[in-house]
């Protein structure tokens, strides 16, 4: 399969699979998001429901249980899931290293 | 738009909206003047009841689930964040969220993209029922179980009528052919009315985020 279709991914939905290594719940994904971002990145309900969504459809992120309540659903980064995030994570490697040289020295950018 | 108060504090209004934005505004009106929102159906009718007046912020997402633990997952997640369903319609698949509204604006979507999806949805929703609607009625116009020229003028010699006598005869009968020939022409123009409606959300959709 060719990967490079999940790519390259927005924000919001690189957090939401960057904390989806572990096993959480969406309001679980939340707090994991915000706190990953030092706060900048705070998603609604509204909107990560439908990511939730997309990714699932995409076979990117698993239902693997129910919380106690057997109200919420838990999910986590399935196989194909784990492959794509650590290519996003590559291919935004590969541009910083490119850029660094180039924007670094420009020193007043920088301040 | 019907009023009635009963004793329980209760009170139902009709309205129709074409914004989300305007129906959240409206809601939000409400609960200043003390009325929250209990109740809704399909067709326009909202439920009140009594409480202290109090800024809350509203906001409507369109969704249809296809189980029930699905739904139960996405409002657990909501309320997780905050948002109460004060409501959801029996037909319509909206379902109304309110927060109390204190410091920064709140809403169910942190991103434009997501908010217009709600269009897209209600579109899909609008158009996919109009003509599911319609299925029975095409096979019934196809297969020619109703006979136009009989629902039309019957008066016998109505086209040899000359003068007044022809305008007198015309007009009579014309209310009754309208009203014969609206099995036609009712369903065309609902089904006009749901294409409609279906297109105007869709644009909605590709068009972005429109604020009342």
């Amino acid at each position: 399969m060719n990967l490079n279709k999940f790519l390259p991914m927005a924000e919001t939905t690189y957090y939401i699979m960057l904390s989806l290594r572990e096993p959480l719940h969406g309001y679980g994904i939340m707090q994991q998001v915000k706190q990953l971002s030092c706060g900048s990145v705070d998603i609604a309900p509204g909107t990560l429901y439908g990511a939730l969504d997309n990714l699932k459809k995409q076979g990117l992120i698993l239902l693997v249980a129910e919380d106690a309540e057997k109200r919420r659903k838990i999910y986590r980064l399935s196989d194909l899931g784990s492959q794509v995030l650590v290519m996003e994570y590559k291919r935004m490697q590969t541009l910083v290293s490119v850029s660094r040289p180039l924007l670094e020295g420009e020193s007043e950018t920088w301040k | 738009m019907e009023m009635n108060v009963n004793m329980a504090a209760r009170m139902n209004m009709i309205r129709f909206f074409w914004h989300f934005e305007k129906e959240e505004a409206w809601l939000e009106k409400m609960a200043l003047e003390g009325w929250r929102l209990i109740g809704v159906s399909g067709w326009g009718s909202y439920t009140f009841e009594k409480m202290t007046p109090q800024p809350l912020t509203y906001k409507i997402d369109f969704r249809q689930f296809s189980d029930p633990k699905a739904k139960s997952d996405y409002l657990a997640l909501f309320e997780d964040s905050g948002w109460r369903c004060a409501a959801a319609n029996v037909g319509g698949y909206n379902y109304y969220f309110y927060t109390p509204s204190s410091g920064a604006p709140k809403d169910i979507f942190s991103d434009e993209d997501s908010e217009r999806q709600r269009h897209q949805r209600y579109a899909a929703y609008i158009g996919s029922s109009t003509l599911i609607a319609f299925l029975p009625l095409v096979t019934v116009f196809i297969s020619g179980l109703t006979n136009p020229p009989e629902m039309s003028y019957l008066t016998p010699g109505l086209w040899q009528m000359q003068g007044w006598e022809f305008v007198a005869h015309f007009l009579f009968e014309t209310p009754f052919v309208i009203m014969r020939t609206s099995v036609y022409w009712l369903p065309v123009l609902l089904l006009l009315a749901g294409l409609g409606t279906c297109l105007y959300y869709y644009r909605s959709y590709k068009n972005g985020r429109r604020r009342a």
